[in-house]
């Protein structure tokens, strides 16, 4: 009996050093194309997930153009406009770039809603296909991500590019939450409620709908999509711009600027400086609505209007404050968050203090930048 | 005794490797259970705040389509019958599975 435990013992043995040896082996020479295979399943699934995402915001989409559209062609009118594209234009020679970008985007945008209002047979709200056209963009952004990820999929699986595999690995996750940031954002715009990237001009229409603020002057569409007030309060002139409101619409602030420095210097009056209201990016770990000051041109995009405003304000020699109001991506395209609402008295106490310490003396311009969806 | 050691040091092995598989197997589930969380989509509950014009008394209610900010939607004040206009559109997040 002894003899045979002993027989067994000692065939276990073997059999587990035999597998060592195989597990080693085979680790060695094949340990990067088992590890290639595991971040194929991962990113795979990754993919997938896009994918729903993708098509989740493409029925959404869908369902809500049908509701103000007849066309039984949409489909493909849809699908036109979702694979539609921008080139941007050639930088070897650098000089006049901006103009010629400024050139491309505006007829990009003046085509889209075009196309987007060709979508739609029956009368609408101008600020409701503002909405719609957001929608289609945030659709467009979940269409390309999609698309670009599984470009790198199908590339590194034909090629078994094991490095190409691990850099989509590490970057997917990441990419995929900013993919379901864009699907949340559909449903604000869709019920056309104000986002967390509409702070800014929520900060200035309540800083001209203060009781102490007396509005002198309204200029609609002041610049395309742009609306300019004259306001005064407590003894000061303030010169607020924000995009026209309630659509989903983020206006031309530069432009605005521009045009309002260049008119105050035509009737010789004192400008004390430019302060800047718009959303930033949080990093991890920083609090959601936080208010904080500095200097420079507080504006996203493409680039254009921020090198207009810093150009008007170096020409001219005007201090350029900054307000920002700190939010993640998530938060910035999705509905209001409570704490970022919240932040409203502080941004605008701030304001006051600014113009009372620092800009002392001559006119204040007052720019709420941002998408104003949700803000006349 | 030669016997007893030899049996003991199998046994000690096996010990090892079952608890090396069952490290792994949680890991696998971990993970797993992270994959799935990735797909829980946040639904905001949209809520709008109302005040009224003459006393500021505050109102909150859920939004609905057309609401903007202050827009007169034509409310009346509990307390004092004036006009209440909305104040602030905000959302408050409550976590819910996607279905795939």
């Amino acid at each position: 009996m002894i003899d045979v435990i002993l027989q067994l013992a000692d065939d276990f043995n073997i059999i587990i050093q035999t597998l060592y040896i195989l597990l080693f082996v085979v680790l060695i020479f094949f340990g990067q194309r088992i590890q290639f295979h595991l971040s194929l399943m991962e990113v795979g699934g990754i993919l997938r997930q896009l994918l729903h995402l993708r098509n989740a915001a493409v029925k959404m989409t869908m369902d809500e153009l049908k509701k103000y559209s007849s066309d039984k062609d949409i489909n493909s009118k849809f699908e036109r406009l979702l694979n539609s594209f921008m080139i941007m234009p050639e930088a070897v020679d650098p000089a006049g770039i901006v103009k010629k970008i400024e050139h491309i985007v505006d007829i990009r945008e003046a085509r889209f809603l075009e196309d987007v209002r060709r979508l739609i047979n029956k009368d609408i709200e101008e600020s409701k296909i503002r909405n719609l056209s957001n929608m289609v963009e945030a659709t467009m952004a979940l269409n390309i991500i999609y698309k670009i990820i599984q470009h790198y999929y199908l590339l590194a699986k034909k090629t078994k590019n094991f490095f190409v595999m691990a850099q989509l690995q590490m970057i997917a996750p990441l990419i995929f939450n900013e993919a379901k940031s864009y699907l949340q954002a559909l449903n604000a715009f869709k019920l056309g409620t104000p986002i967390g990237d509409s702070i800014g001009p929520l900060i200035v229409h309540k800083f001209m709908k203060h009781e102490e603020t007396k509005i002198l002057e309204h200029k609609k569409d002041y610049v395309k999509d742009t609306d300019l007030y004259k306001v005064e309060r407590k003894g000061r002139i303030f010169y607020i711009i924000k995009a026209t409101g309630p659509g989903g619409n983020v206006g031309k602030p530069g432009e605005a600027i521009k045009k309002v420095i260049n008119s105050l210097k035509r009737k010789n009056e004192k400008i004390a400086g430019i302060i800047m209201i718009d959303a930033a990016l949080k990093l991890e770990g920083e609090k959601t609505g936080e208010v904080a000051e500095g200097v420079g041109a507080a504006i996203g995009g493409i680039g254009v209007e921020k090198f207009k405003i810093e150009e008007i304000a170096t020409k001219n020699k005007l201090p350029l404050y900054a307000i920002i109001i700190k939010q993640s991506l998530m938060e910035a395209i999705t509905t209001m968050k409570k704490e970022i609402a919240d932040s409203v008295s502080d941004a605008i106490s701030r304001i006051d203090r600014i113009s009372k310490e620092e800009l002392v003396d001559g006119s204040i311009i007052l720019a709420g930048i941002g998408n104003t969806i949700g803000v006349p | 005794m030669i016997i007893e050691l030899t049996l003991q040091f199998n046994n000690f092995e096996l010990l090892i490797l079952f608890a090396v598989a069952i490290i792994f197997f949680f890991i696998l589930l971990t993970d797993i259970k992270k994959q799935g969380k990735r797909m829980t989509l946040t639904t905001p509950e949209i809520k709008v705040q109302l005040l009224c014009e003459k006393c500021g008394f505050k109102e909150i209610r859920d939004f609905k389509e057309g609401d903007y900010i202050s827009k007169k939607p034509g409310e009346k004040c509990e307390k004092c019958g004036g006009d209440m206009y909305i104040d602030i559109i905000y959302s408050i997040t409550k976590q819910e599975g996607v279905k795939q």
